[in-house]
C-alpha cells in the first residue's frame, strides 16, 4: 500500500530525510500549476516551487501529523507567493492591504457538484481568462476549480472566512461572466 | 507529451532538494524551537490578555474614582464632560492590544475561519466583562489606597495621577458637613468643595443627603471652591 503524505512527513521528522524527496516528487507538479495559474507567469516558477520545498523541509517538524499535509504546503506555498508578488511592481498595485470583505459574515453559497464535463469546460473557459481577475479572487478560484479542494480546505490555506472564499468565487465568476460565456458559470 | 514534461520537472525538482538536503543547504528547524516558538506565544498571549484585563479595569476604576462615569447621568452637558474627560491615551493603549490578540488570535481556525466582526465583538465582550467583574472585587481599590498612603512603590503614581484628577465640572466626593442651602464634600484628595444646590438645579436629586453620603456634582468649580450643582447624583460606595 502506498504511504500517505502524513507517513512520510512523519518519517522525514524522524531522520528520513531522503524521504522529504517523495514529497517533492507528489507536489512538484501541483506546486507548479498552482503558482501558474495564481501568479500568471511562468519566468520563475521553478524558482519559486524549489523555494516552497526548502521552506517545507526547514519548518517539517511544525507539521502536526495528525492533520492533512496538503492544506499546510499550500499555505507555505500561498505565503511564497505573495511575497513574489510585493517584490514584483506590477503584481504590487493588484495587492490590497486589508480587504473588507473578511469583516463581515456573508451568506454562504452551497458548494456545487458540477458533473465533470461541466467543470472541465469551466476550467478551460477559466484558463483563458484567470488572468483578467484581481490575485484576490483568482487565488480561491485556482484552489476550487484547479486545485479541487473544498471551501473550508481554501479558507485554512487562505487563513480567511469560509463565507468570504464563498463570496470571492462567486464575484470572481460574475467579472468572467461579462468576457466569456456565462452559460458554463 | 505534457505530462513527460511534468515528470521531468518533478525528478529534477526532486534531485535538487535532495542534493540540498545532503549537501547541508536545506536545514531542518528543530522540533525545540517550534515547541518554544508554540510556548512563547502562548504565553504572549496570556500576557497581553492579562494585561488588556487589568487595563479595562483600571479604566472603569478610576472612571468611577473621578465621578466620570456617572456624568451621563446629567444629560447631553454631562455625555459631553463624559467624552471631554475619558483617559483617551488608556483607551488607545486598550485598542492597540485588543488589536494585538486579534492578529495573535487569528493564527487558529476557529478564528480565522469566522467573519472578523465576531472576533472583534468577542475581544470587546470578554474586554468590557472581563473589566466589570475585576471592578466588582476589590484589586485596584487597594491599590489606589496604598497608593494614596505612599505604600505602592512602581504603580503609586499611575494611580495617584489618574485616580485624582480634578475635573472642571465634575466632582465626585463625600459629605462631611451640611449648610443652610447645600453641604460639603471631600474628594479623595483631601480637597473640599461647598456646593449650592437649589430648586434650578437641571436634575434634582432623589433622596436627602446626609454625611458620610458619596455624591457626583455636576458643574463648575470656582477658584474659592465653591460648586453651583447643576445636578447632584448619590453614588453606592
Amino acid at each position: 500500500m502506498e504511504q500517505t503524505d502524513k507517513d512520510i512527513a512523519r518519517e522525514v521528522q524522524e531522520g528520513g530525510r531522503e524521504a522529504f524527496g517523495v514529497l517533492v516528487l507528489r507536489y512538484q507538479p501541483k506546486m507548479a500549476r498552482y503558482a501558474r495559474k495564481f501568479l500568471f507567469r511562468g519566468d520563475d516558477v521553478a524558482d519559486l516551487v524549489q523555494d516552497i520545498f526548502m521552506k517545507a523541509y526547514a519548518n517539517i517538524q511544525s507539521f502536526d501529523v495528525r492533520r492533512r499535509f496538503s492544506p499546510w504546503i499550500y499555505r507555505i506555498a500561498h505565503n511564497i507567493f505573495l511575497n513574489a508578488m510585493r517584490d514584483n511592481a506590477k503584481d504590487r498595485a493588484n495587492l490590497s492591504l486589508f480587504d473588507v470583505d473578511v469583516l463581515f459574515p456573508h451568506p454562504i453559497a452551497k458548494e456545487k457538484t458540477d458533473d465533470g464535463a461541466k467543470r472541465e469546460e469551466m476550467k478551460r473557459m477559466l484558463d483563458t481568462s484567470l488572468g483578467s481577475l484581481a490575485p484576490k479572487y483568482r487565488e480561491p478560484i485556482v484552489l476550487y476549480y484547479f486545485e479541487e479542494f473544498d471551501y473550508k480546505t481554501i479558507s485554512q490555506i487562505l487563513q480567511i472566512p469560509v463565507s468570504t472564499i464563498a463570496t470571492r468565487i462567486k464575484q470572481g465568476k460574475l467579472m468572467l461572466g461579462k468576457t466569456v460565456n456565462p452559460s458554463v458559470l | 507529451m505534457d505530462s513527460h514534461i511534468n515528470q521531468n520537472e518533478a525528478d529534477v525538482a526532486e534531485q535538487k532538494m535532495l542534493n540540498a538536503i545532503r549537501s547541508g543547504e536545506a536545514k531542518m528547524q528543530p522540533k525545540w524551537h517550534f515547541v518554544l516558538e508554540a510556548a512563547l506565544f502562548v504565553a504572549g498571549g496570556i500576557i497581553i490578555l492579562l494585561l488588556l484585563l487589568y487595563l479595562a479595569s483600571f479604566i472603569i476604576f478610576i472612571l468611577q474614582q473621578t465621578g466620570v462615569w456617572f456624568a451621563p447621568a446629567f444629560g447631553a452637558f454631562g455625555w459631553y464632560s463624559f467624552f471631554r474627560s475619558l483617559p483617551w491615551f488608556l483607551i488607545l493603549l486598550l485598542v492597540i492590544f485588543m488589536v494585538i490578540i486579534g492578529v495573535l488570535a487569528k493564527r487558529y481556525s476557529f478564528v480565522y475561519e469566522r467573519p472578523s466582526l465576531y472576533l472583534f465583538i468577542g475581544i470587546v465582550a470578554f474586554v468590557a466583562l472581563g473589566g466589570f467583574l475585576i471592578v466588582q472585587v476589590p484589586f485596584h481599590r487597594s491599590l489606589f489606597d496604598s497608593a494614596r498612603h505612599g505604600n505602592l512603590p512602581i504603580l503609586g503614581g499611575f494611580y495617584r495621577g489618574f485616580g485624582m484628577q480634578h475635573f472642571g465640572d465634575i466632582h465626585r466626593g463625600t459629605i462631611i458637613g451640611t449648610t443652610t442651602n447645600g453641604f460639603i464634600i471631600q474628594d479623595n484628595g483631601g480637597q473640599t468643595s461647598t456646593i449650592f444646590s437649589n430648586a434650578q438645579m437641571h436634575f434634582q436629586p432623589n433622596g436627602v443627603f446626609g454625611i458620610g453620603n458619596n455624591v457626583v456634582v455636576f458643574g463648575e468649580r470656582s477658584p474659592s471652591g465653591t460648586i453651583n450643582a447643576q445636578g447632584i447624583q448619590p453614588i453606592d460606595q
